[in-house]
Formats: C-alpha cells, sequence, structure tokens
C-alpha cells in the first residue's frame, strides 16, 4: 500500500481519539471544575460580576453550546486571552515556543547520542563488573529527584562558583544555546540518560540473543561489526521509535528547568497558569499537546515502518 | 582427518546453580568428503557438540574443558585465536541452523547477507560479489534469482530462506558444512527438495557434512558415518550399514524400533524398556484397521467451512477460508486420521469440532443430532462428549495449578463426584491409568517432562469419559522414544473406553499406524479419504503421492 | 487423603522467593524497603513522630553533628525574605506565608515568646521555624509513601480490569479500552495532572491518590491487556474453555495468575513513579495542602534555606526519598529476574 492511503488510514484513525481529548478536556473545565466565574471574579465578587463574567464566558448557555464553543476554539486557534495578563493565548504559545526548543532539542540530541553509544558499549561486554556496576549506578542516578539535582546544581555551579548564570533568557538565540541553556540542559541530561540508557540496553540485549547473530558470527565477522552493522540496525527500531513517542513528555519534563531557570518556555508558562487558575492556557496547552503527541506517534509509525521491512504500510 | 573431535567436554554455568554437563568425552572423526551424522533426542548433546566446534556456544555461561581436542586440519580450534576462528568460520567450516527465518537478519536483503562473507573472505568488490550471489542463488534452485537478491528474508518461503540458508554457507566452498537440523521446521516435501539439494551440493563441492537431527530415518538417507548420542555422551558410532543393521547398544536397537513402520502394524510399538531388561523380545501380532460397514458412525461432519478475516487494501476486509467444505463421518471406537501440511488447515478444522470455534458453513452431527442445537440444549453436556489434546504439551497445562487442581476442576464444573476427597480419589486413579504416580496429584506441571506433561492432559481429558477424543498434533513435539509410548497409552485407552480419535498429524507414518480412516487435506480442502491402508498403499491424487515419496524411508529390517 | 505420598512439589511463588532469596541486591532493598514501610505504619498509629508542628528547636537548629560554631542559629523570620534567592518566585503566591499564617492560627502561644525553652540543636537540624526535621522526614515519608502505595494500588487495579477486558474479548471491547488508552496517553501525564490539580480547587491527600491512580493506569493497562492476547490463545486456556470454564472462570482463574509477575513489577515501578509525581505536585504547590508535610513540601522549604547555607532540610529530604526510591527500584529489578517466567518450565 502506498504511502498517501497509510496516511489517509491514520489520520482518519486520529479523528476519534482526537475527539476524546476534547470532551475529557471539555468535561474537565466545563464540569468537573465547578464554575470559574468565581475565580475570575476573585474574593470581592457581586452577583452582577458573577453574571457578567459567567455571560461573557458562556456558560451560562446550555453544555453542548458550550462544548460547540470549545470547539470552535480549537479550529480557529483562537482561546481569547489570558484571564490573568490578558495576553492572547495564541500569541503567548507563539513567542514560548523557541525557548522551549532551544532547551530541548539539544537534550533530546544529546540524550539520544550518549545513550546509545553508552548502551552499546554496555551490551558489548554486558554481565562483567563494568556493565552491573554501570547499571547500579544508573538506578541510584535515577532515584534522586530531578529537584534534589536543580536546586544542588543551581546553588552550586552558578550560585557558589559561578560558572553558569543563575537564571535568565536573552533575545539571542546563540547566546541562549551556549550560556542560559547549558546548565539546565545538562541537570535534564543527568535525569533522563539513566532510563533510556537501560531501556536501549535492553532492546539491544534482546537482539545479540537472536539466532540471526549467531548465523552472523559462523560466517566469520568480527565481533564489532555484528554489534555496529547486524545488531545496530536491529536495534535501531525501537530506539528510533521510543525517541519519537517520547518527544511530547520531554516537553513537559522541562516544566521543572523552565520554572527553576527563568527561561520564558512553554513548560514555565503552564505552571503559572495552573498557579494563577489561567484555564483559557491550559486548555489550550492540554489540546495542543495532545495533537503534537499524535502526530509525533504518526511520524514515529511511519518511521517504524521505513525501518522494518517485515512491516508493510497498513 | 578433516577434523577429529578427541574428549569434547562442555558444561554450563549460570547463575550460582551446579554447572550442567552438556557434553561429556564426545570423540569421533571425520574424513574428508564424507557426511556423518549425529543423531539423538533432545537433551543429547549432538547441537552443543556441533555449535562448540566454531566456538558458537553463548561464552557467559558456556565451558570446555581443558583436556578437550577440536583438531581441524592438524591446527586445534580450542587453542587459536579469535582471529584465526573468525578466519576459519564461514570460508573452511559453513554452519546453517534448524530456523531459516530466524537465522536470517531480517532487515538486510537476501543479497546484503550474501556478499557479506564473499567480500570479508574472499576479498571481492560489492560488483563482483553482487553477480557471485546471482550464481550461488540459481545453483540453490531459487526461481527469478535476479529479483530475490533485493527481497527480504520475510518475502521468502520456509524452503527458500533455508536455501538462502544454504547458499550462504557453500560461497566460500567451504570444506565442511555443519547442518543443525536442517529439516526439521519444513514441510515434509519441503525437506524432501532441501535433503537431495544437500547431498547433491556434497558430492559437486567436494565437502564433508555434519548432519545434525533427531530422525533416524533421515540418517539412513544421508549419512555413511552415524554417532549415536544421548544425554551429552556417545551411545554408537559406526558406518551406516553397521548401525541401521546391527545395532549393539540397546538404545540405538529402541531408537530404530520405535518409530511406527511404513510397511505392517503390530499390536503396540516397541518402548525403550523393552530393549533394556535384557530378554529376547518376541514378534508382536498384527493389528487390523479400517472401518466395518457394521460400525455405528457417531460423527459427523457435512460440508464444514471456516473464514478468518483477512485486511486488504484501505479500508477492506477478505475472508480467507481456512477450512473450506469438509466432510467426513467417525465411527465410534475407531480412529479418523488427519493429514496436512502446515496451513492445510487441519488444525483449524480440529478447534472447529471441538467447539473451539464456530463453524461459519456446515454442520456437525453427534449421533445423529446437530451440534448446534444439542449446544442450545445443554452446552455442558457437548463438552463431556468431545474433548481436545494439544500438541504443546509446555503450554497445555497451566503452569499455577497443582496437577491435582488441573484434574479436579473439570470434575467440578460437570459436577462429577460427591465432595472433594471422592474427586480426589477420581483424580488419582486416572493418574495411575495414564501411568503418572499418585504422588504426581500435588505437584506442578513444570517439573514434569513433555511425555508426561501429555499424559496428564490425556488424564484431564478422561475425567469427563468422552466419547469422542481430538489429538490435533499429540505427539509431534515428543522425543520418538517418548512418542512410543504416548501412543501405546491412547492405543489402550480407545481399546478399553470405545473412543473415537480425530488423529490430527503431519506425521503420515504416525498417521498410517493409529488410524482406520484418513482424510488427506491441502489448503483447506479434503483431496483424498479413505481406509487408512487403502490411501497408504494406492493413493489416488497427486498430492498423496508427492507426499507418501517425500517420507524418509529409513528403516533397514 | 493419602498421607504418605503428600510431600508437595514448591509452586512457582515458592521458586520465586528462593531466587529471589539468593539475591542479595534484593534481598538487602527489601529489607530498606520494609524498614520504611514499618516507620510508615509507627507514624501512621501516632506512636512515633506525632506532631511535627511542635517548634522544638530554635530556628534553623544545626543537626548535633556539626561543629558547635554556629552561633548564628536564630536567625531572625524577616531576614530570610530580604536574601535574594536565586529561584524564580515570579508569579507565586507565596507558600510560606500560608504555612505561617496556619501555624500562627494554631499556636498563638509562640508567637509572643519565639526562642524560649528550645533546644539550640536536632538531631537532624530543624527549619526555619524550628520544627524537628527527623519529625518532619518521618511523616514526610507517611505521606509520600501512601499516596505512592494507595494510587499505585488503584491504578494497577484499573489498569488490570480494563487490561484483561480488552485483550480477552477483543472485538469492541477492545476498541472501546484502547480509544481510551489513547485519549489518555495522547496527553502528557505531568500534563494531565496538572490540568486536573488546576481544576480541582480543594486539595487534599486522598485528592492527589484520586489523580494520580485515575490517569496512572495507562502503563498496566497496555501490559495486562497484552498479555491476555497471548494467553488466551493458549493451549491451557483452550483446553479450559473446552472443558466448559466459563469466560470469567478463563479470565481471572485461569489466566491472572499467569500474568502475576507483569502485575508486580507494574505495581512496584507505579510505587516508585508515583512517589515521584508527589514530590513534584506538592513542590510546586499543586499537591498536599498546607498542613501535610510530605518531601515535597520539605524540598520547597529546602530550595530557599539552602541560600543561607542551611541544607540539613534539603539532605534530609533528598536522602530519604533517594534511599527508598533506590531500594525500590532495585527490589523491581530483582523481583523482575526472579519472576521471569523463562525460568519457570
Amino acid at each position: 500500500m502506498n504511502l498517501g492511503a497509510f496516511l489517509l488510514r491514520r489520520l482518519w484513525q486520529m479523528v476519534p481519539t482526537l475527539l476524546g481529548v476534547v470532551l475529557l478536556v471539555f468535561f474537565l473545565f466545563n464540569w468537573v471544575g465547578g464554575d470559574p466565574a468565581y475565580i475570575l471574579a476573585g474574593k470581592m465578587a457581586n452577583p452582577d460580576d458573577i453574571a457578567n463574567i459567567r455571560h461573557q464566558l458562556g456558560i451560562d448557555r446550555p453544555l453542548w453550546e458550550q462544548l460547540l464553543i470549545f470547539v470552535r476554539q480549537i479550529v480557529t486557534a483562537d482561546f481569547g486571552n489570558s484571564w490573568a495578563t490578558q495576553e492572547p493565548v495564541s500569541a503567548i504559545f507563539r513567542t514560548r515556543l523557541e525557548p522551549s526548543l532551544v532547551l530541548l532539542i539539544p537534550m533530546l540530541l544529546l540524550e539520544t547520542a550518549v545513550a546509545v553509544t553508552v548502551a552499546l558499549a554496555v551490551a558489548a561486554c554486558r554481565g562483567t563488573i563494568l556493565d552491573r556496576s554501570l547499571m547500579a549506578a544508573s538506578t541510584v542516578v535515577m532515584s534522586i529527584s530531578l529537584l534534589v539535582y536543580i536546586i544542588l546544581g543551581q546553588y552550586v555551579f552558578a550560585f557558589l562558583l559561578g560558572w553558569f548564570p543563575v537564571k535568565g533568557w536573552s533575545d539571542d538565540l546563540w547566546r541562549n544555546l551556549t550560556t542560559y541553556a547549558v546548565l539546565p540542559v545538562l541537570l535534564g541530561l543527568l535525569v533522563s540518560i539513566a532510563p533510556s540508557l537501560r531501556l536501549y540496553r535492553t532492546f539491544i540485549l534482546d537482539e545479540i540473543g537472536q539466532d540471526y547473530v549467531r548465523t552472523a558470527r559462523a560466517k566469520g565477522l568480527s565481533e564489532t561489526r555484528i554489534l555496529l552493522v547486524h545488531v545496530l540496525r536491529n536495534a535501531a527500531i525501537p530506539i528510533v521509535t521510543n525517541v519519537l513517542m517520547g518527544l511530547p513528555a520531554l516537553l513537559t519534563g522541562a516544566f521543572l528547568l523552565e520554572r527553576f531557570f527563568a527561561i520564558p518556555g512553554i513548560g514555565r508558562e503552564i505552571i503559572l497558569a495552573v498557579e494563577r487558575s489561567d484555564f483559557p492556557i491550559i486548555k489550550a496547552a492540554t489540546v495542543y499537546v495532545a495533537m503534537a503527541t499524535m502526530a509525533a506517534n504518526l511520524l514515529g509509525d511511519l518511521l517504524y515502518h521505513w525501518l522494518d521491512p517485515r512491516v508493510h504500510l497498513e | 582427518m578433516l577434523l577429529s573431535v578427541q574428549n569434547l567436554q562442555v558444561s554450563f554455568q549460570s547463575g550460582q546453580d551446579a554447572p550442567l554437563e552438556a557434553v561429556r568425552n564426545v570423540s569421533f572423526d571425520l574424513p574428508e568428503r564424507t557426511t556423518l551424522a549425529l543423531v539423538g533426542e533432545s537433551g543429547s548433546g549432538k547441537s552443543v557438540t556441533a555449535l562448540s566446534i566454531l566456538g558458537l556456544l553463548p561464552r557467559q555461561v558456556a565451558r570446555v574443558a581443558s583436556q578437550s581436542r577440536i583438531v581441524w586440519q592438524g591446527q586445534d580450534l580450542l587453542q587459536c585465536g579469535e582471529e584465526r576462528l573468525r578466519a576459519v568460520r564461514g570460508k573452511e567450516i559453513a554452519v546453517i541452523f534448524q530456523e531459516p527465518m530466524s537465522s536470517l537478519n531480517p532487515v538486510f536483503t537476501v543479497g546484503h547477507q550474501l556478499t557479506e562473507g564473499l567480500r570479508l573472505h574472499l576479498g571481492m568488490s560489492s560488483r563482483q560479489a553482487r553477480s557471485r550471489a546471482l550464481e550461488l542463488l540459481s545453483e540453490v534452485g531459487i526461481p527469478e534469482p535476479g529479483r530475490r537478491l533485493d527481497a527480504y528474508p520475510h518475502q521468502l518461503s520456509g524452503g527458500q530462506q533455508q536455501r538462502v540458508m544454504i547458499a550462504m554457507a557453500i560461497s566460500c566452498q567451504p570444506k565442511l558444512l555443519i547442518a543443525d537440523e536442517p529439516t526439521t521446521a519444513l514441510d515434509v516435501t519441503i525437506q524432501r527438495q532441501i535433503l537431495d539439494l544437500m547431498r547433491e551440493l556434497q558430492q559437486r563441492l567436494r565437502m564433508s557434512v555434519l548432519f545434525i537431527t533427531h530422525d533416524l530415518a533421515l540418517v539412513n538417507e544421508i549419512a555413511s558415518q552415524v554417532v549415536v548420542m544421548k544425554q551429552g555422551e556417545v551411545r554408537e558410532a559406526g558406518t551406516r550399514e553397521e548401525v541401521f543393521a546391527s545395532p549393539k547398544d540397546p538404545y540405538t536397537q529402541a531408537l530404530l524400533a520405535c518409530r511406527p513402520p511404513l510397511e505392517g502394524r503390530p499390536l503396540r510399538l516397541r518402548v525403550i524398556d523393552d530393549f533394556l531388561g535384557g530378554t529376547p523380545l518376541r514378534a508382536l501380532p498384527e493389528r487390523e484397521r479400517g472401518r466395518a460397514p457394521s460400525d455405528e458412525t457417531i460423527l459427523e461432519a457435512k460440508g464444514l467451512c471456516k473464514d478468518f478475516p483477512v485486511r486488504e487494501g484501505l479500508w477492506r476486509k477478505r475472508l480467507f477460508r481456512a477450512v473450506q467444505g469438509v466432510s467426513f463421518q467417525a465411527a465410534r471406537g475407531k480412529t479418523v486420521g488427519i493429514v496436512g501440511e502446515s496451513g492445510s488447515g487441519k488444525t483449524t478444522l480440529g478447534l472447529t469440532i471441538a467447539g473451539l470455534l464456530q463453524p461459519d458453513a456446515g454442520e456437525i452431527l453427534f449421533e445423529g443430532e446437530s451440534l448446534r442445537t444439542s449446544r442450545e440444549r445443554d452446552p455442558m453436556a457437548l463438552r463431556r462428549r468431545i474433548q481436545i489434546v494439544f500438541q504443546n504439551p509446555y503450554a497445555s497445562l497451566n503452569p499455577r495449578f497443582t496437577v491435582g487442581h488441573i484434574l479436579t476442576e473439570p470434575l467440578l464444573l460437570h459436577g462429577i463426584g460427591r465432595g472433594a476427597s471422592e474427586r480426589e480419589a477420581l483424580a488419582r486413579q486416572l493418574l495411575e491409568r495414564v501411568g503418572l504416580p499418585a504422588s504426581a496429584y500435588l505437584r506442578y506441571p513444570h517439573e514434569f517432562s513433555g511425555g508426561q506433561r501429555q499424559r496428564i492432559a490425556i488424564a484431564r481429558c478422561l475425567t469427563v469419559k468422552p466419547q469422542v477424543l481430538i489429538c490435533d498434533e499429540s505427539v509431534s513435539a515428543l522425543d520418538v522414544s517418548v512418542q512410543a509410548q504416548v501412543l501405546n497409552l491412547l492405543q489402550d485407552l480407545q481399546d478399553e473406553f470405545r473412543m473415537s480419535y480425530l488423529f490430527i498429524s503431519h506425521d503420515l507414518a504416525v498417521v498410517r499406524y493409529m488410524s482406520d480412516q484418513v482424510l488427506v487435506m491441502h489448503d483447506g480442502a479434503v483431496v483424498e479419504s479413505g481406509d487408512a491402508d487403502a490411501v497408504f498403499s494406492g493413493p489416488r491424487h497427486p498430492y498423496t503421492r508427492e507426499l507418501l515419496a517425500a517420507i524418509p524411508r529409513g528403516r533397514v529390517r | 487423603m493419602n498421607v504418605t505420598d503428600a510431600n508437595p512439589s514448591p509452586g512457582l511463588w515458592t521458586l520465586a522467593w528462593r531466587r529471589l532469596r539468593r539475591d542479595r541486591v534484593g534481598m538487602a532493598s527489601l529489607a530498606v524497603v520494609v524498614f520504611y514501610l514499618c516507620v510508615v505504619c509507627l507514624a501512621a498509629a501516632g506512636w512515633i513522630a506525632p506532631d511535627w508542628t511542635r517548634e522544638v528547636g530554635v530556628n534553623y537548629a544545626p543537626p548535633v553533628f556539626l561543629p558547635g560554631d554556629q552561633d548564628e542559629t536564630a536567625v531572625p523570620l524577616q531576614q530570610t525574605s530580604a536574601v535574594a534567592a536565586p529561584v524564580d518566585l515570579y508569579g507565586l503566591k507565596d507558600p510560606l506565608a500560608r504555612v505561617l499564617d496556619a501555624i500562627r492560627a494554631a499556636h498563638p502561644e509562640d508567637q509572643s515568646r519565639p526562642a524560649e525553652g528550645r533546644r539550640l540543636t536536632l538531631i537532624l537540624g530543624g527549619d526555619k521555624w524550628g520544627h524537628d526535621i527527623l519529625t518532619k522526614v518521618i511523616k514526610g515519608s507517611e505521606t509520600s509513601i501512601l499516596v505512592g502505595l494507595i494510587a499505585a494500588l488503584l491504578a494497577t487495579a484499573l489498569g488490570t480490569v480494563m487490561g484483561a477486558l480488552a485483550g480477552y474479548f477483543g472485538r469492541w471491547v477492545d476498541d472501546f479500552f484502547n480509544w481510551l488508552y489513547g485519549v489518555f496517553t495522547a496527553i502528557p501525564y505531568l500534563l494531565l495532572i496538572f490540568a486536573i490539580a488546576a481544576v480541582l480547587q480543594q486539595k487534599g491527600v486522598s485528592t492527589i491518590i484520586l489523580i494520580l491512580g485515575l490517569t496512572g493506569w495507562t502503563g498496566v493497562f497496555r501490559l495486562v491487556r497484552a498479555e491476555y492476547l497471548k494467553h488466551k490463545s493458549r493451549e491451557y486456556v483452550l483446553a479450559a474453555g473446552a472443558m466448559g470454564a466459563s469466560h470469567a472462570r478463563r479470565m481471572f482463574i485461569h489466566i491472572l495468575p499467569n500474568t502475576s509477575h507483569v502485575l508486580l513489577v507494574q505495581l512496584s515501578l507505579n510505587v516508585v513513579g508515583f512517589i515521584k509525581s508527589e514530590v513534584i505536585l506538592s513542590f510546586l504547590g499543586f499537591g498536599v495542602p498546607v498542613d501535610v508535610v510530605s518531601w515535597g513540601s520539605m524540598l520547597n522549604e529546602a530550595q530557599n534555606e539552602l541560600i543561607l547555607g542551611k541544607w540539613w532540610q534539603l539532605a534530609a529530604a533528598g536522602t530519604a526519598m533517594a534511599v527508598l526510591v533506590t531500594a525500590f527500584s532495585l527490589l523491581t529489578d530483582a523481583l523482575r529476574d526472579a519472576l521471569d517466567p523463562k525460568l519457570k518450565y
């Protein structure tokens, strides 16, 4: 089957999921959450103000009409203004995207490169002391909270030693990459490499146990060639899929980094929105991040089919 | 001498457990241009022996004792370094394995895998290697080799995959080819083709072949030297004529005698214990098979069809007909054998008759009444009439249940026996009936061997006293010596309880031995049916003839 | 019953336990986890660490093991806010103010005589108000571990039931639960929790447990569904069906025990994951209410104290959490090895 038909089919399959996400978010904010007018009006609200706000938000109308409004907001990408700052929601996301990406892309690339390299090395000497101690170390590193790393790292390397700026961001991409993003990226890597390393190691070990490795060995190939050509090419299938599917989760992993280092990205904006009960921002973020996740999954699927000749596009 | 294995001793060490001795003191010599067969059942150490020649055993767990020698053209392969070993692998000694599908790398094309060895060992350029690969593919009889060169392994059939493996093995014209159960995973007609190919190549390329197999009949066709192994030790070695005509070791004698013969039908099959007793064996009377006109029909299938949906194209689903229009009659107390290769629909037919799948067309009559109506009346009564024994003894018993629990559960479900103690007594009786000690009652399935587990599965069926027992490849996963014991048990039970059997198998000799009537299935349909002796001695359909011609006829009497 | 041949063989659980007992790392981790659980039980019963809100030491009382030249122990409260924190407090409602209000309301007598009758040092030191950090760590462990355990039990139970139904029945049941799974996994986990936390105005320990439990079932669901798909066509289940065993019997009596190794490992992974999530939520102030202490709220206080060189609360909460999570993770690995079904046959 050709690529176009495959894409069409997958996009069609996404419709119910997307509908589900919309319903979930709608249900959460318009039914579970109670009346947001009281939040907006603040403590000193009088009934007139509340009625006025309710009318402006459309929550005095029946639920199905509210759902229609919500769907229209999603389709037109117009969620109105932030309740806290009155800035248009779309503008907030547009301006906050770049800092998030400046943080995330280097983190993703470094994490994948380091984790795959170390996993290959560890798999080559599986069962030895080096392997076991590295795995034990990664368990310990994984177990310490990201919070502790950030608090300590910021205090020691930025505050006491002054190697990096304590926090901040600039308008210059290069300066951001080389100065402001360095410490957050390193601290983020500290936490994210260990689980990936363990996962990729099991992927590689699974492949090493396969019969075709024995065949390759029987052909007289060297261990290095077997590992780098035969094994890696097969292990790349789950690894690539895993990296892509983990993309959106990485976005949220940057919540804390962005908050501590005052990086004006999407994660920090979401935390602020939760603190201020700024519903339009949270709603928009949830729906759009969900869409991004689905897109990443689709991309992962495509790559999977491209990498694995056994699976036909279906 | 091309290869000389001396005092080979291999043990496996995993974790803190005591080391497991897999091979003890194995010695044999393999001259040039000879085929030597290493024969043994599972756990005999035959594959371990073969793999240790090239150092292909997992290094973390396998230990080769220091006094062992594997002398290849005057050089001890156990002593030489990794570098030298790699130069021998693939160039001087090549290997093919049992599962061609998993032995080929799924993500590289056939051409890529074929040329890899050529470029490494013979230093060919990629263009030279490609044209040589093309030659090799046509040499092993793959049609349209140019197109197949760019195919991925999964796009080839099992037989073609094994041909690719053979092409890869002979690509550098090795002096020795190690073949580790190369035809076990293949259908009998494909096995025939691969054997013919290997014999032809062995003569043309002047190689020696080390042929590892569990199947003595194959050995007689292909080997000139035979080594019989059991539990890590060599039990008998000699030329083919010596071993087959006058076996000295009782184990070899038993192995030769326990396969069902293709001519004649003794009342019982020989088992190993018969040969260990030391008393001379008496000739056994023959058993008469075939359906008499007076036999009453107990089960009848009329035009049975079973479809499975297959996704096709963007949105559409197509129906794949796995069983098409199968009709037969089974007589009380007699056996209907169902033979066919993989994909012939024989297992689907068995599951449909057992009521585990619903037929999409046709009907099944039990004592003249449609199963559909009798199921509506009393679903549990139907379960008591038809039972099924599956193929895999390792998957058919719940590993979390004790044997007692496994046997008393059906009694409980069907309300047989008053109270727990009576049910336990019944279960213990059944255990004894199938030849297991009563102490098995409290044990878990993982402590039993494959043959014992199959006995437990049979006992589970007997709890409800079925009138029809479906045996779906029930002895196929067992070693031949155990196979004979289980077949004898099934025969005894049929004589005792007058059960009707539907005996499903790919193994023609076993089906012939067990059956009164036979159905030959091919692509979901019955191509030939009739009394067993009539079908086997005078096959009318070309497919049946092909099947029968493919059986290895290794028995020398 | 015949007693003479009644030597019951070890079941699979017994064999797994024997394998686990030979694993020294696994047993050590198990001991640590059991120790924590004992502490949690004792604290929950009120036998130890009864009242963490008592101000038993001076402000920022140092730990007893520090050299005694810590003479500036009693730092006035006003000074702390004057120090420029390196962290971004922009937009935060000062959580300390709320804590302070609550404490002042609870202990009106303390405000008049701040440093009277209090100890100069405490075993693990004291915090800004002189609360005993050892007591706080114990109470914090109680909160974090209880939240993690109960939420993990809830999530595992939910995931198991849904996965069993989906995998066993297939067809539209499977389609429905797969759709639900798709919806819940489309939204990144933390974002979903944040959204729910934003909507739910009243905070409480049970709220967090519900949030974590109702959103965290997806991993268990995926694995249990796969197990059921695999097992439902296994021959022992077919044989049970051929014997007339009902669907419920096949699902829960035959298949469920055979997936227990997956469940146990997932449960244990979930406990670790939920403890980490709770700590982040509480740190950000979306988690436990102010009158409850957890590792997360301790870390929150500790980040400001660190600037003043008062590192002991950070060390105490961070270490307590790291030790438990490490032990739990190592135990999970050991369990995985001991329960590996490949070793069963």
